[in-house]
């Protein structure tokens, strides 16, 4: 048993960054994200017998995390539906914001705001976690097509805001 | 691993959304962990045993029900069957004459 959590807790460390970057582009807000993650984990932790440990634990488990993080999502929406505007943490805004990672953040951080909430998941899983597009497809369950869609949809748009950038910034 | 990753969009993204250390939050989720373990597990247990166990209760009851509705034959009589009559056997002891030995006598 104790084996089993310090296994666990390997996974967590490996697979941790990637789950809560996915929850906050789901969610767009860090507390949310990180309950969702953590939610995810434990379930995780509850459904390990049902792992099949010759298929890759990557998508078995960002496929929980999507799970976790849309579920979340829907809980929010019907609690409150009007402050989707307080979007990612204003933590994550300080005082330097002029410089110009902070500006090109602020920047894709709006960029993602604009976009449905499965471009996001499929652009994150496919350009940051480097998923393959049939991965995805099996992680938030639509068709593969619909994942090469979306990420070329959702490419398109977060280039142009990172274009913006560069012309306003650089 | 895909091949044709935007690896500056992706690096971009990722510091975008970079929630930072994540230590704490793997100690957050693993003191859960410790906190109720197996709690789930068993209700998982108990539920994945429902799913199959309930069909299988079903279909048993349906095919009991079945058999029991079936109509019943009597059981077959050897008196019947040996001798077709209504009286069957018992008159041979019970007959002071002797046996009837025509229909068989009688039988091309």
């Amino acid at each position: 048993m104790s084996g089993d959590r310090e296994a666990f807790g390997q996974i967590m460390e490996r697979y941790a960054g990637s789950a809560r970057r996915l929850c906050r582009a789901i969610l767009r807000d860090s507390e949310d994200a990180d309950d969702a993650a953590q939610d995810a984990f434990l379930s995780a932790w509850v459904k390990l017998g049902q792992y099949d440990p010759r298929r890759p634990l990557g998508p078995w488990l960002m496929r929980i995390v999507a799970n976790a993080a849309k579920d979340r999502r829907r809980r929010r929406e019907v609690r409150r539906t009007d402050e989707l505007s307080e979007s990612m943490p204003s933590s994550q805004a300080g005082p330097d914001r002029e410089t110009d990672r902070r500006l090109l953040e602020a920047e894709l951080q709006d960029a993602l705001e604009e976009l449905p909430v499965r471009y996001r998941a499929a652009v994150v899983l496919y350009d940051v976690e480097g998923y393959s597009h049939a991965e995805i497809a099996k992680i938030i369950g639509v068709p593969e097509g619909t994942v090469r869609s979306d990420v070329f949809h959702a490419r398109r748009m977060l280039r142009q805001a990172m274009d913006d950038w560069k012309e306003n910034w650089k | 691993m895909n091949q044709d990753q935007d690896k500056e969009l992706g690096l971009a993204l990722k510091r975008t959304l970079d929630p930072g250390d994540n230590r704490v939050f793997v100690s957050r989720v693993l003191a859960r962990i410790d906190t109720a373990p197996m709690a789930p597990l068993f209700w998982d247990l108990l539920s994945s045993w429902a799913r199959r166990g309930i069909p299988a209760a079903v279909m048993i009851a349906a095919l009991t029900a079945f058999l029991l509705a079936l109509p019943r034959q009597p059981a077959a009589n050897l008196e019947d069957t040996l001798v077709g009559g209504t009286d069957g056997g018992a008159s041979l002891f019970t007959s002071p004459g002797p046996p009837d030995a025509g229909p068989i006598a009688n039988t091309p």
